[in-house]
Protein backbone atom coordinates (compact mmCIF):
# COMPACT_ATOMS: atom_id res chain seq x y z
CA UNK A 1 0.00 0.00 0.00
CA UNK A 2 1.65 3.18 -1.42
CA UNK A 3 -0.76 5.29 0.18
CA UNK A 4 -0.76 7.20 -3.46
CA UNK A 5 -4.06 7.66 -4.59
CA UNK A 6 -3.48 8.80 -8.16
CA UNK A 7 -5.64 6.31 -10.93
CA UNK A 8 -8.86 5.66 -11.16
CA UNK A 9 -7.78 2.17 -9.90
CA UNK A 10 -6.59 3.77 -6.26
CA UNK A 11 -10.10 3.87 -5.57
CA UNK A 12 -11.45 1.54 -3.69
CA UNK A 13 -15.48 1.56 -3.09
CA UNK A 14 -16.68 1.11 0.62
CA UNK A 15 -13.48 3.00 1.77
CA UNK A 16 -14.41 5.70 4.14
CA UNK A 17 -11.70 8.08 5.89
CA UNK A 18 -11.91 10.89 7.98
CA UNK A 19 -9.53 13.11 5.58
CA UNK A 20 -9.14 16.16 7.96
CA UNK A 21 -11.04 19.18 10.08
CA UNK A 22 -11.98 22.78 9.37
CA UNK A 23 -13.17 25.00 11.93
CA UNK A 24 -15.32 28.36 11.57
CA UNK A 25 -14.57 31.85 12.72
CA UNK A 26 -17.34 34.69 12.58
CA UNK A 27 -14.59 36.68 10.53
CA UNK A 28 -14.23 34.05 7.86
CA UNK A 29 -18.00 33.46 8.02
CA UNK A 30 -18.65 37.00 7.08
CA UNK A 31 -16.07 37.63 4.95
CA UNK A 32 -16.49 34.56 2.63
CA UNK A 33 -20.58 35.48 2.68
CA UNK A 34 -19.82 39.10 2.21
CA UNK A 35 -18.12 37.77 -0.88
CA UNK A 36 -20.72 35.84 -2.16
CA UNK A 37 -23.46 35.31 -0.30
CA UNK A 38 -24.62 38.46 1.52
CA UNK A 39 -27.73 37.44 2.97
CA UNK A 40 -28.00 39.14 6.24
CA UNK A 41 -28.07 36.05 8.84
CA UNK A 42 -24.15 35.33 7.02
CA UNK A 43 -23.24 38.81 7.13
CA UNK A 44 -25.09 40.70 10.50
CA UNK A 45 -24.59 38.98 13.79
CA UNK A 46 -27.18 41.03 15.52
CA UNK A 47 -30.06 41.10 12.81
CA UNK A 48 -28.84 37.15 12.54
CA UNK A 49 -29.85 36.61 15.92
CA UNK A 50 -33.62 38.13 15.15
CA UNK A 51 -33.52 35.28 11.91
CA UNK A 52 -34.78 31.79 12.69
CA UNK A 53 -31.27 30.51 13.24
CA UNK A 54 -30.87 32.74 15.96
CA UNK A 55 -27.51 33.92 15.10
CA UNK A 56 -24.78 34.39 12.70
CA UNK A 57 -24.31 30.72 10.27
CA UNK A 58 -21.95 30.01 7.92
CA UNK A 59 -23.14 30.33 3.80
CA UNK A 60 -23.84 26.67 2.60
CA UNK A 61 -21.07 27.39 0.17
CA UNK A 62 -18.97 28.32 2.59
CA UNK A 63 -18.80 25.17 4.01
CA UNK A 64 -19.05 23.40 0.63
CA UNK A 65 -15.70 25.30 0.11
CA UNK A 66 -13.91 24.14 3.34
CA UNK A 67 -15.40 20.77 2.62
CA UNK A 68 -13.39 20.98 -0.75
CA UNK A 69 -10.74 21.88 1.03
CA UNK A 70 -10.12 19.33 2.59
CA UNK A 71 -11.19 16.97 -0.24
CA UNK A 72 -8.68 18.80 -2.63
CA UNK A 73 -6.19 19.28 -0.74
CA UNK A 74 -6.22 15.59 0.32
CA UNK A 75 -5.82 14.67 -3.73
CA UNK A 76 -3.32 17.02 -4.50
CA UNK A 77 -1.28 15.71 -1.28
CA UNK A 78 -1.74 12.16 -1.92
CA UNK A 79 -0.89 12.06 -5.52
CA UNK A 80 -3.75 13.06 -8.23
CA UNK A 81 -1.50 11.88 -11.36
CA UNK A 82 -4.64 10.75 -13.08
CA UNK A 83 -7.34 13.56 -12.25
CA UNK A 84 -8.81 14.48 -15.22
CA UNK A 85 -11.96 17.26 -14.26
CA UNK A 86 -15.21 17.35 -11.70
CA UNK A 87 -18.25 17.08 -13.88
CA UNK A 88 -20.44 17.87 -11.06
CA UNK A 89 -21.94 17.10 -7.96
CA UNK A 90 -25.24 15.60 -6.61
CA UNK A 91 -27.67 15.32 -3.81
CA UNK A 92 -26.03 18.46 -1.22
CA UNK A 93 -27.62 18.54 1.49
CA UNK A 94 -27.25 21.21 4.14
CA UNK A 95 -28.70 19.43 6.99
CA UNK A 96 -27.95 21.84 9.90
CA UNK A 97 -26.34 24.91 10.20
CA UNK A 98 -22.97 25.51 10.99
CA UNK A 99 -21.83 28.49 13.45
CA UNK A 100 -18.63 30.47 14.68
CA UNK A 101 -16.32 28.20 16.85
CA UNK A 102 -17.92 24.82 15.07
CA UNK A 103 -14.80 22.32 14.10
CA UNK A 104 -16.12 19.83 11.78
CA UNK A 105 -14.62 16.54 10.66
CA UNK A 106 -14.67 15.98 6.85
CA UNK A 107 -15.19 12.56 5.75
CA UNK A 108 -14.64 10.98 2.50
CA UNK A 109 -16.73 7.27 1.42
CA UNK A 110 -15.75 5.75 -1.64
CA UNK A 111 -19.52 4.79 -2.85
CA UNK A 112 -18.45 3.82 -6.93
CA UNK A 113 -15.99 3.30 -9.74
CA UNK A 114 -17.68 3.37 -13.11
CA UNK A 115 -15.23 2.96 -16.11
CA UNK A 116 -16.16 4.70 -18.84
CA UNK A 117 -17.91 3.07 -21.79
CA UNK A 118 -17.07 5.34 -24.54
CA UNK A 119 -13.53 6.04 -23.34
CA UNK A 120 -11.79 3.33 -22.64
CA UNK A 121 -8.96 5.32 -20.84
CA UNK A 122 -11.01 6.92 -18.22
CA UNK A 123 -13.76 6.49 -15.42
CA UNK A 124 -15.74 7.80 -13.03
CA UNK A 125 -15.12 8.08 -9.72
CA UNK A 126 -18.09 8.90 -6.72
CA UNK A 127 -17.86 9.77 -3.56
CA UNK A 128 -19.87 11.09 -0.63
CA UNK A 129 -18.78 13.87 1.07
CA UNK A 130 -19.52 14.50 4.68
CA UNK A 131 -18.68 17.06 7.45
CA UNK A 132 -19.95 16.32 10.91
CA UNK A 133 -19.90 19.00 13.84
CA UNK A 134 -18.39 18.74 17.56
CA UNK A 135 -21.35 17.19 18.65
CA UNK A 136 -21.21 14.13 16.37
CA UNK A 137 -24.18 16.35 13.88
CA UNK A 138 -24.00 15.78 10.10
CA UNK A 139 -24.04 19.40 8.79
CA UNK A 140 -23.25 18.92 5.45
CA UNK A 141 -23.08 16.00 3.05
CA UNK A 142 -22.83 15.57 -0.54
CA UNK A 143 -22.29 13.33 -3.84
CA UNK A 144 -19.07 14.60 -6.06
CA UNK A 145 -17.98 13.19 -9.11
CA UNK A 146 -14.70 13.24 -10.63
CA UNK A 147 -12.66 11.77 -13.66
CA UNK A 148 -9.86 9.71 -12.90
CA UNK A 149 -7.47 8.08 -16.11
CA UNK A 150 -6.63 4.55 -15.09
CA UNK A 151 -3.33 3.47 -14.34
CA UNK A 152 -0.61 3.51 -17.28
CA UNK A 153 -3.06 6.38 -18.88
CA UNK A 154 0.13 8.82 -20.37
CA UNK B 1 -39.18 48.69 -7.25
CA UNK B 2 -38.51 47.80 -3.59
CA UNK B 3 -41.72 45.22 -2.95
CA UNK B 4 -40.27 42.28 -1.19
CA UNK B 5 -40.34 39.23 -3.46
CA UNK B 6 -42.49 36.53 -1.57
CA UNK B 7 -43.60 33.08 -2.34
CA UNK B 8 -46.20 34.09 -4.44
CA UNK B 9 -44.20 35.85 -6.68
CA UNK B 10 -42.41 32.97 -8.14
CA UNK B 11 -44.42 31.61 -10.97
CA UNK B 12 -43.98 27.84 -12.15
CA UNK B 13 -43.05 28.84 -16.19
CA UNK B 14 -41.41 32.09 -15.51
CA UNK B 15 -37.75 33.01 -16.52
CA UNK B 16 -35.58 35.89 -15.62
CA UNK B 17 -31.77 36.85 -16.16
CA UNK B 18 -29.74 38.91 -13.62
CA UNK B 19 -25.96 40.19 -13.44
CA UNK B 20 -23.25 40.65 -14.97
CA UNK B 21 -19.98 40.15 -13.22
CA UNK B 22 -16.23 39.99 -14.59
CA UNK B 23 -14.05 37.06 -13.05
CA UNK B 24 -10.26 38.04 -12.62
CA UNK B 25 -7.26 35.89 -12.86
CA UNK B 26 -6.18 37.16 -9.61
CA UNK B 27 -9.79 36.06 -8.16
CA UNK B 28 -9.91 32.75 -9.40
CA UNK B 29 -6.59 32.32 -7.78
CA UNK B 30 -7.05 33.61 -4.35
CA UNK B 31 -10.55 31.25 -3.76
CA UNK B 32 -8.59 28.67 -5.42
CA UNK B 33 -5.53 28.59 -3.17
CA UNK B 34 -8.04 28.80 -0.19
CA UNK B 35 -10.21 25.98 -0.99
CA UNK B 36 -9.35 24.15 -3.95
CA UNK B 37 -6.09 24.16 -5.12
CA UNK B 38 -5.41 22.14 -8.38
CA UNK B 39 -2.86 23.29 -10.69
CA UNK B 40 -5.37 24.24 -13.39
CA UNK B 41 -7.03 26.69 -10.89
CA UNK B 42 -3.84 28.01 -8.65
CA UNK B 43 -0.75 28.13 -12.05
CA UNK B 44 -1.06 30.07 -14.93
CA UNK B 45 2.07 28.26 -16.47
CA UNK B 46 0.99 24.57 -15.57
CA UNK B 47 -2.58 25.36 -16.79
CA UNK B 48 -1.43 26.35 -20.04
CA UNK B 49 -0.22 22.85 -20.44
CA UNK B 50 -3.40 21.07 -19.12
CA UNK B 51 -6.07 19.60 -21.66
CA UNK B 52 -7.61 22.97 -21.17
CA UNK B 53 -5.08 25.23 -22.27
CA UNK B 54 -5.15 28.14 -19.21
CA UNK B 55 -6.36 28.67 -16.33
CA UNK B 56 -9.90 27.69 -14.88
CA UNK B 57 -12.01 28.52 -12.24
CA UNK B 58 -13.02 26.30 -9.23
CA UNK B 59 -15.92 24.49 -9.99
CA UNK B 60 -17.14 25.87 -6.03
CA UNK B 61 -15.66 29.68 -7.29
CA UNK B 62 -18.21 29.25 -10.05
CA UNK B 63 -21.10 28.12 -7.80
CA UNK B 64 -20.08 30.82 -5.10
CA UNK B 65 -20.01 33.40 -8.07
CA UNK B 66 -23.65 32.13 -9.08
CA UNK B 67 -24.56 32.42 -5.70
CA UNK B 68 -23.24 36.29 -5.53
CA UNK B 69 -25.68 36.83 -9.05
CA UNK B 70 -28.60 35.14 -7.23
CA UNK B 71 -28.40 37.01 -4.17
CA UNK B 72 -27.88 40.89 -5.80
CA UNK B 73 -30.77 39.40 -8.51
CA UNK B 74 -33.81 38.39 -6.24
CA UNK B 75 -32.45 36.60 -3.23
CA UNK B 76 -31.80 40.38 -1.24
CA UNK B 77 -34.92 41.16 -1.73
CA UNK B 78 -36.94 38.28 -1.11
CA UNK B 79 -38.86 36.78 2.12
CA UNK B 80 -35.64 33.42 1.47
CA UNK B 81 -35.73 31.41 4.64
CA UNK B 82 -32.46 29.24 3.31
CA UNK B 83 -32.16 26.00 1.34
CA UNK B 84 -31.94 22.84 2.45
CA UNK B 85 -29.81 21.65 -0.74
CA UNK B 86 -29.18 20.99 -4.34
CA UNK B 87 -30.78 18.61 -6.43
CA UNK B 88 -27.77 18.79 -8.98
CA UNK B 89 -25.05 20.53 -10.27
CA UNK B 90 -23.09 20.23 -13.48
CA UNK B 91 -19.90 21.75 -14.92
CA UNK B 92 -20.22 22.11 -18.97
CA UNK B 93 -18.00 24.81 -19.83
CA UNK B 94 -14.70 25.98 -18.36
CA UNK B 95 -14.99 29.54 -16.84
CA UNK B 96 -11.92 31.48 -17.21
CA UNK B 97 -10.64 34.82 -16.51
CA UNK B 98 -12.27 37.35 -18.16
CA UNK B 99 -15.67 36.03 -18.54
CA UNK B 100 -18.59 37.77 -17.70
CA UNK B 101 -21.14 35.80 -15.85
CA UNK B 102 -25.08 36.45 -15.61
CA UNK B 103 -27.07 33.59 -14.20
CA UNK B 104 -30.70 32.72 -15.79
CA UNK B 105 -33.19 31.61 -12.94
CA UNK B 106 -36.01 29.32 -14.45
CA UNK B 107 -39.19 28.54 -11.63
CA UNK B 108 -39.71 24.48 -12.49
CA UNK B 109 -42.04 24.14 -9.02
CA UNK B 110 -43.29 26.23 -6.05
CA UNK B 111 -45.18 24.59 -3.44
CA UNK B 112 -47.02 25.54 -0.06
CA UNK B 113 -45.78 23.68 2.84
CA UNK B 114 -48.29 21.60 4.41
CA UNK B 115 -46.30 21.79 7.82
CA UNK B 116 -45.34 25.41 7.92
CA UNK B 117 -48.26 27.57 6.35
CA UNK B 118 -45.83 30.67 6.47
CA UNK B 119 -43.97 29.57 3.81
CA UNK B 120 -43.19 27.23 0.87
CA UNK B 121 -40.64 25.73 -0.93
CA UNK B 122 -39.48 26.86 -4.22
CA UNK B 123 -37.22 24.41 -7.02
CA UNK B 124 -35.55 26.50 -9.71
CA UNK B 125 -32.98 25.68 -12.38
CA UNK B 126 -30.30 28.06 -12.33
CA UNK B 127 -27.59 28.35 -15.17
CA UNK B 128 -24.50 30.58 -15.25
CA UNK B 129 -24.07 32.06 -18.98
CA UNK B 130 -20.25 33.56 -20.48
CA UNK B 131 -21.07 36.45 -22.68
CA UNK B 132 -21.07 33.98 -25.73
CA UNK B 133 -24.97 32.98 -23.80
CA UNK B 134 -23.33 29.87 -23.82
CA UNK B 135 -24.45 28.05 -20.12
CA UNK B 136 -21.20 27.27 -18.19
CA UNK B 137 -22.81 25.67 -14.91
CA UNK B 138 -26.35 24.40 -14.62
CA UNK B 139 -27.66 23.83 -11.15
CA UNK B 140 -31.16 22.67 -9.83
CA UNK B 141 -32.06 23.28 -6.35
CA UNK B 142 -34.41 24.28 -3.80
CA UNK B 143 -35.19 27.62 -1.60
CA UNK B 144 -38.03 27.96 1.67
CA UNK B 145 -39.53 31.09 0.98
CA UNK B 146 -41.58 32.95 3.30
CA UNK B 147 -45.61 33.53 2.19
CA UNK B 148 -47.06 37.15 1.55
CA UNK B 149 -50.35 35.11 3.03
CA UNK B 150 -48.80 33.27 5.64
CA UNK B 151 -52.18 32.53 7.04
CA UNK B 152 -54.26 31.23 3.90
CA UNK B 153 -53.57 28.46 1.40
CA UNK B 154 -52.60 29.83 -1.99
Amino acid sequence: MSGRIDWLEDHVPGTKVMAGTVEFSAEEIIGFASAYDPQYFHTDPVAAEKSQFGGLIASGWHTMAKIMKVVSGRAVAMGGKGFIVSPGFEDLRWQRPVRPGDVLQVWIEVIDVVPSASKPDRGLVIQRFSAVNQNGETVCSVTGKVFFKRRGQP
Amino acid sequence: MSEILHFEDFIVGSVETYGEITVSAAEIIAFAREYDPQAIHIDPVAAAESPFGGLIASGLHSCSMMMRLMCDGYMLRSASMGSPGVDEVRYLLPVRPGDRLRVRVSVLDARRSSSRPEMGIVSARHELMNQDDAVVLAMTSKVMMGCRDAKGAA
